[in-house]
């Protein structure tokens, strides 16, 4: 497919208020925190990211209203990163894990290395990291994009009773891992 | 002597059909699952190197989601690489609510290599796509399905909305009409054989170059400006076609209809030409696709048209045509109708006005 | 455990992610166990936590440089008008060669080309020369196929051919009420249930 030549390519992302400039500066950290969260490495998150906003902003029409906008590109950005994650066949959200203990499930860390860990940021980081994918998504969308637990069963597309077991499983799990680490 | 003996023997209990081994594949977290399957009279045949395989299956399928099922493609494959070796079946216009069971019939036959097996099975069916009735989509979409798909919706949608109005506003009667002509439409629509083969087919007449006409289509995004075809008989090779994308939105796939008149005055819709795009507002480009395209023996084409079916723009949304546009004397004619309006126009062959009115009114 | 709340039910209960009647059966339960209570203290202080570290950047993490890149990534997919997928068909991609023309008698006498055609192809030419050698009838018709595999859809179904042969057949127990080829190198045939109006749309592929 060619073009005709001469043509020009936008040297901007085009916004049409500084509002919405300011909208794209401050929503791009938090999509991106979310989706990596989602998904777990940078990388990806990284592409993911660009690829929620470019979606969201070949809809113009959808950022006239900035209040209803940032719930509308986390949808975006959440169903991005989860389609990302079923079609590399990481994770079926019908699925309930069997709840274990959470230090059983990270072998990889010795009590050497437990003690040693000083930062707190990292030892919370890491009680996320025990949960499974599907359970962390789960949790994401209810705690921290605040989504009544219906519309994360709609964009988890499972039921309703198998995203609560998903966010009570994530819940149980975090809280054994950090009574273990306080033991 | 004695192994002449045992490869006759072997070669005959080969040559006898057997039953293809089946194997229906849906993801873990698929939003359907598969109720039953009847293999009916599935059989393969190998002949050769080749192992020819008559798959005949009568599923039923569940919906498992939160949410109604519009639309389902299930892909079926011997093998992925060589043609002949995969099909694909898709059931449009459904409205399959959560919990329901629905039937998919698969009659298709494939082929493929003696020894070579997708998974240990002769026969996989896959699930590539399904559409819910919040236009979302689940599978792999390995074929296009979710496009396609998506589309065969919204003309249903625009089909509903229109059949519902003109009861509305113009009763029963401007309804009943409106169907006899759908009737018509389905059962008089010229459609000869048509051959499609990659790169230009080979026959050997001296060539012409022919221009494309177009059919201005109300409201199309896209404005197809100059066309032509190598025309040799009753073959056309190499069609270029110069579209401007006159709307304001980029726009990244295209579909074309290619009517041909033939040398009788008989006009039909002899192809679909789809075409990836990137095409900003504003700007022309060309498309080129690589093929060419036989009618049957001694059809001359005389004349070809072309007009704008589909339109897909970068954010995912769509264009078709309007209802006001297909009721164009011409494009009613030869466009195909959409699964919907041939859905609806079978209930009221069967059940009449009233049992039209009735299904009407479940949307 | 006994006489006490469950531990998923606490974990619920803190989001009020329980029917009102296990909301309400918890409550009075916590407001007099302690250990109950210090439980679901627990599980709601967790919830602000999680929310904290996703706030957190990943350590190591150069977030100006990073948000650059993406901002020019992301200017540069809007220019081009289309999302950074994992997956894209592109028709000028599939590399589809383009089939030799004949040009003429001559041609068809040259043997290198005579050998690479297909069997059936030379199987028909060769009946047309021996007729027209041996004076049988004044015209032959040949029905040349095309070179390599093409789809055919016909009021019969929709198939996949190459060298005489059918490779693949989509085929409906009744006649197609519509068929259609494309110019990617599929044919679809539609067929409708006479009973319920359901349409069943069959499709093959050349590729």
């Amino acid at each position: 497919m060619s073009e005709a030549p001469g043509s020009t390519r936008y040297d901007a992302i085009p916004l049409e208020t500084e509002r919405q400039t300011r909208f794209y500066n401050e929503n791009l950290r938090r999509v991106f925190l979310l989706i990596y969260r989602i998904v777990g490495n940078v990388p990806d998150a990284q592409d993911l990211t660009q690829e929620a906003f470019i979606k969201a902003l070949q809809r113009q029409d959808q950022l006239k209203d900035l209040d209803k906008a940032a719930h509308w590109l986390s949808r975006i950005a959440s169903n991005t990163a989860i389609d990302f994650l079923r079609r590399s066949g990481r994770v079926s959200f019908s699925d309930i894990d069997e709840l274990v203990d959470p230090v059983a499930s990270s072998p990889h860390e010795s009590p050497e290395e437990l003690v040693l860990r000083a930062e707190h940021r990292e030892y919370l980081e890491n009680g996320l990291g025990v949960l499974t994918d599907r359970e962390r998504t789960a949790l994401l969308l209810r705690d921290v994009e605040g989504l009544p637990a219906e519309e994360v069963a709609a964009r988890l597309n499972c039921s309703k009773a198998t995203v609560r077991s998903h966010i009570a499983n994530g819940r149980v799990k975090f809280r054994r891992y950090l009574e273990r680490r306080k033991a | 002597m004695r192994s002449s003996v045992i490869l006759s023997l072997l070669g005959a209990a080969l040559a006898a059909a057997q039953t293809p081994t089946r194997k229906v594949d849906f993801p873990a977290d698929s939003p359907l699952s598969l109720k039953s399957v009847d293999w009916g009279d599935s059989n393969s045949t190998p002949r050769g190197g080749v192992l020819f395989l008559d798959v005949h299956g009568s599923l039923s399928l569940v919906n498992n989601s939160q949410r109604h099922v519009r639309s389902v493609t299930l892909a079926v494959v011997s093998q992925e690489v060589t043609p002949g070796g995969k099909g694909s079946v898709t059931v449009p216009s459904m409205d399959v609510a959560p919990g329901g069971v629905f039937p998919v019939s698969i009659d298709l036959r494939l082929l493929r290599p003696v020894g070579g097996r997708n998974s240990g099975a002769d026969v996989e069916v896959r699930l590539d796509g399904v559409l819910f009735d919040d236009l979302s989509f689940y599978g792999q979409d390995n074929l296009h399905s979710r496009r396609s798909m998506t589309v065969w919706e919204l003309e249903a949608r625009r089909d509903r909305i229109y059949l519902k109005k003109l009861l509305e506003q113009s009763g029963r009667d401007a309804l009943q009409k409106e169907m006899q002509e759908c009737v018509a439409r389905q059962t008089d629509r010229p459609q000869p054989g048509v051959q499609m083969v990659r790169g230009r087919a080979t026959n050997a007449d001296p060539e012409r170059e022919l221009s494309f006409a177009f059919l201005e289509v109300p409201d199309a995004p896209i404005k197809p400006t100059t066309g032509m075809a190598r025309i040799a008989g009753n073959e056309a090779n190499g069609p270029r076609l110069d579209v401007l994308n006159r709307s304001e939105r980029p726009i990244r796939y295209l579909e074309m209809g290619w009517v041909v008149k033939d040398g009788s005055g008989r006009e039909f819709l002899a192809a679909s030409m789809p075409a990836d795009v990137n095409l900003p507002p504003g700007r022309s480009g060309q498309v080129i696709p690589d093929f060419g395209l036989r009618l049957p023996a001694r059809t001359s084409i005389q004349s070809m048209t072309g007009f704008v079916s589909t339109v897909e723009f970068a954010d995912g949304s769509y264009w078709i045509p309007s209802r006001t546009a297909l009721n164009d004397a011409k494009l009613r004619h030869i466009a195909a109708p959409s699964p919907e309006e041939t859905r609806l126009t079978q209930i009221y062959l069967k059940k009449g006005l009233i049992g039209l009115v009735d299904e009407l009114k479940k949307f | 455990m006994t006489g006490h709340v469950t531990e998923t039910d606490l974990a619920l209960y803190v989001s009020g992610d329980l029917t009102l009647w296990d909301i309400a059966r918890v409550r009075l339960h916590a407001a007099g166990c302690d250990r109950c209570r210090r439980s679901a203290e627990a599980y709601r202080k967790d919830r602000t936590r999680v929310r904290d570290i996703v706030a957190e950047m990943p350590e190591g993490l150069d977030w100006e440089r990073l948000s650059s890149e993406m901002t020019a990534n992301i200017r540069v997919g809007l220019a081009a008008g289309e999302c950074v997928a994992p997956r894209r068909h592109k028709v000028a991609g599939l590399g589809w060669r383009p089939a030799a023309a004949m040009a003429g008698l001559a041609v068809l006498l040259a043997t290198g080309w005579w050998l690479n055609m297909p069997p059936s192809t030379t199987q028909a030419l060769g009946r047309a020369f021996s007729a027209i050698m041996h004076g049988r009838g004044s015209s032959v018709e040949l029905v040349m196929e095309p070179l390599g595999p093409f789809v055919e859809a016909t009021a019969s179904g929709v198939e996949v051919r190459e060298n005489g042969g059918r490779l693949g057949v989509g085929q409906g127990s009744a006649t197609p009420v519509a068929f259609s080829v494309t110019s990617q190198g599929s044919a679809s045939a539609r067929y409708v249930n006479g009973d319920t109006g359901q349409m069943t749309i069959t499709s093959v592929y050349a590729q």
